[in-house]
């Protein structure tokens, strides 16, 4: 079940108001477990199967890890739950990727035929609750927390379903104690929830699913652009998947907090990021943060050597582009990353000086310029479409009349303009958060903000997409 | 939660004023899609022949060279998409506020007997003429979702997306023009959009469809209504590109079933499948719709063929 769609529109108010009315903390429990797994299984009822076999997997793994008496077998027990998890995950993301990468391989090699395979169908949010699983059998390895005896109240962590699909990546020590223990529900936490919906929904659907109408098309055929009409749609991709995405964890903080619990926050504006490392800190936290406790500092993080030391952030970034989809693109995107993240690194260590205002701001335009090109490696449809693109970008003239001209004849002034537009909102809005240019305004609870979410409101049914496109991290 | 409810309240009444807005300036937009639906539903305007159908009937029925052959004012009601229940919803919403015509020319298409009759084509364009309760009605009875965009202000602007917007702002614009044959008679020149297939490559192996009892029942309605409204009726087939009529394989028995139809319902058929411009691809922009050229020179023929028929009207008798 999606957010943005009309059986979620009934599906929540039935949820909540039932979860309000049951008397018990454990009946409330019970009753969000279950209504968790119909979210979950609203398209495809299997899915539920996987999710369950992975909970018990693992909630007996991480109690038999809490009750081992020797080393060996406690992480014999973190093996299970590591190997459970990473093989459901390799299963059905990464199978066909490496099988057909083999049949590449042989084919050219050997000259024998392909025995390529089709792509299979991965299991939504199958990458998110397998990390979030695995965190926590890690963390009670760890001795960081202690195992979850309860069942229920377990699974309730893995599946709670405003962030089982698309995160944020939680903590058991974050949001465990919240679901047993929820926060009372007042106007203001009423209130401060519509908000963040209402946010969430005007990125998603006002913003996110308006630009894609605008991208898609040069990124199915880019032989057809010239580089600067690609790099411009480009850019609007950077824009396009921020919304998406941090509009699904808005909605699902929004979601959560009607339910008396406070997501991690998952972004905090990183397309105001002045470098690459800042904008690592304020980028899909959730997913970063898991990568940097459960990989680079396991592989040893700044513990070891130098040259070490580079090796697993650059490895960190590999994999996450990795997790984000089987494909060389994917790939190529998070390797990118990890390069010029050194590479800055390096050169902020030589660096003497305290930043200055005009300097940060030439660290946003580069920031924003290398995101926009390494992520056309993200959204490239295939890698010879990503090669299609480079030899764009490299061989051929960068012309703005022509980049315009391609830009109008795929669509008309206006849905051009409302584009910009919106991006513009976007940046004001989240400028004026980090900034807090209004907040401390007389009348900004009274009069600003009500009139803010109503522009929001009216804006969202005017401009909206709501041709019920799904959020695109899904895919992942 | 108080104020809670009373911004809720706010926001709600502003989405149903805005919705207003933006159809009342549509309503006097001069893009000429939207000048010739206003004209259909909600203007009144006299005219001596109104031509229902679907985009065949928009893009190959020229009315001024009707009008220069027959000395009667026409009026094209042809409408992109449009199926046999659609030509009735057409031609009572037009008579909601217009005295009747002297004749109506119905053009039926060999697919619309096999509609998928509970769709309407890009059906946001009709939202801002629903006051239209003839419009309302009948596309409620192929789309009951029709409630809920006349109702609920939010919904519809939903589904109405962007383009009603853009519609709406460009109202300021007078530079569109307004003087185009859509405009003043209702004529869309056909362009191509590759969904029937080009001229050459286009391969049609399929049948066209028995007409179903539903939309006998529809193409009855019609015929009845006319009759009420002592309104000569006519029915119109128009020139397919030759390959496509060739290629489907009933096409001759389906053409005789409207004719036995017409009969029985003692309803006059002109059928112009066999004119010469089908066998002409330069007049075709793809195989199902004449170009202007094609337009033109169908136009011409049919209008002689037309004056003789409109003698033969018995309510003017």
């Amino acid at each position: 079940m999606q957010f943005n769609s009309l059986a979620f529109l009934g599906f929540l108010p039935l949820v909540w108001l039932i979860w309000k009315w049951l008397p018990t903390t454990e009946r409330k429990t019970m009753w969000l477990v279950l209504m968790s797994y119909v979210f979950y299984t609203w398209v495809q009822p299997w899915y539920g199967i996987l999710l369950l076999v992975t909970t018990l997997i693992d909630w007996y793994a991480a109690i038999r890890i809490d009750t081992s008496t020797t080393p060996q077998k406690r992480r014999t027990w973190l093996m299970l739950s590591i190997i459970t998890n990473l093989a459901c995950l390799a299963g059905f993301k990464y199978t066909a990727f490496l099988w057909n990468g083999i049949s590449d391989l042989m084919t050219a090699v050997q000259g024998t035929p392909d025995f390529k395979i089709q792509n299979w169908l991965i299991p939504a949010g199958l990458s998110f609750y397998t990390f979030q699983s695995m965190g926590y059998t890690i963390d009670v390895y760890r001795n960081q927390i202690s195992a979850e005896r309860n069942a229920l109240q377990f699974a309730l962590f893995v599946s709670f379903f405003p962030q089982l699909v698309a995160g944020p990546v939680e903590r058991y020590s974050h949001l465990g104690n919240q679901l047993r223990v929820p926060k009372a529900l007042t106007v203001e936490t009423f209130a401060a929830a519509g908000r963040l919906m209402l946010w969430g929904f005007f990125k998603k659907i006002a913003i996110a699913d308006r630009l894609a109408l605008l991208v898609d098309p040069v990124f199915e055929l880019p032989d057809q652009y010239s580089a600067l009409t690609i790099v411009l749609t480009g850019f609007m991709f950077v824009v396009q998947v921020y919304c998406d995405f941090s509009g699904y964890s808005d909605i699902a903080s929004g979601v959560a907090r009607l339910f008396g619990v406070e997501l991690m926050i998952n972004w905090k504006r990183p397309l105001l990021s002045c470098s690459l490392q800042e904008f690592w800190k304020r980028n899909h936290i959730s997913m970063t943060s898991w990568f940097r406790d459960y990989l680079y500092i396991s592989l040893g993080g700044n513990r070891r050597s130098a040259l070490r030391n580079r090796f697993n952030i650059f490895i960190t970034f590999l994999l996450s582009g990795l997790w984000h989809g089987a494909g060389l693109t994917f790939i190529i995107w998070g390797a990118l990353h990890g390069a010029f993240v050194l590479i800055e690194r390096e050169i902020m260590r030589r660096r003497k000086r305290i930043l200055n205002r005009w300097i940060s701001m030439a660290g946003w335009f580069w920031l924003i310029g290398f995101h926009t090109l390494a992520l056309l490696a993200f959204r490239a449809n295939s890698i010879q479409d990503l090669q299609i693109i480079v030899n764009k970008l490299i061989s051929t003239t960068w012309n703005p009349s022509v980049a315009f001209g391609e830009l109008h004849r795929l669509h008309d002034s206006f849905p051009l303009l409302l584009a910009l537009s919106l991006i513009l909102i976007l940046f004001v809005y989240e400028l004026a958060q980090e900034k807090q240019w209004l907040r401390n305004r007389t009348y900004y609870a009274s009069l600003i903000r009500p009139a803010f979410c109503i522009s929001l409101f009216l804006l969202l049914f005017l401009v909206g997409e709501f041709g019920n496109k799904s959020f695109i991290y899904f895919q992942f | 939660m108080r104020k809670l409810i009373l911004y809720s309240g706010i926001a709600l009444a502003l989405v149903w004023l805005i919705r207003e807005l933006e159809y009342r300036m549509i309503h006097h937009s001069n893009v000429p899609e939207f000048v010739k639906l206003r004209k259909t539903f909600l203007d009144s305007n006299s005219t001596d022949i109104l031509i229902i159908g679907s985009s065949r009937a928009a893009c190959q029925f020229n009315p001024e060279i009707i009008e220069s052959t027959t000395g009667y004012r026409v009026w094209n009601a042809g409408m992109t998409g449009a199926t046999l229940p659609f030509f009735r919803t057409t031609l009572e919403a037009y008579l909601e506020n217009n005295t009747s015509p002297k004749s109506v020319l119905l053009n039926i298409d060999l697919h619309s007997f096999n509609d998928n009759n509970d769709t309407v084509f890009d059906y946001p364009r009709y939202f801002p003429y629903l006051e239209n309760n003839a419009l309302y009605n009948g596309l409620l009875r192929q789309d009951p979702h029709f409630k809920l965009y006349k109702w609920i202000a939010p919904y519809a602007l939903a589904q109405g997306n962007t383009r009603l917007l853009n519609i709406a702002l460009r109202s300021f614009q007078m530079d569109d023009d307004c003087n185009s044959l859509t405009c003043r008679h209702g004529f869309e020149m056909s362009q191509y959009k590759g969904r029937i297939g080009d001229l050459d490559t286009i391969l049609y192996t399929t049948q066209a469809p028995a007409p179903s009892q539903t939309l006998l029942s529809e193409l009855d309605a019609i015929v009845t209504r006319c009759k009420q409204e002592k309104i000569q009726l006519i029915f119109v087939i128009t020139p397919l590109y030759k390959k496509l009529h060739t290629s489907l394989k009933n096409y001759n028995l389906r053409v005789e079933e409207i004719r036995r139809i017409a009969t029985q319902s003692h309803t006059q058929f002109i059928d112009c499948s066999g004119h010469e411009v089908s066998a002409n691809k330069q007049m075709y922009t793809d195989a199902a719709h004449l170009n202007r050229q094609g337009a033109d020179l169908f136009s011409q023929h049919f209008a002689d063929l037309l004056r003789e028929a409109l003698k033969q009207n018995s309510f003017a008798q």
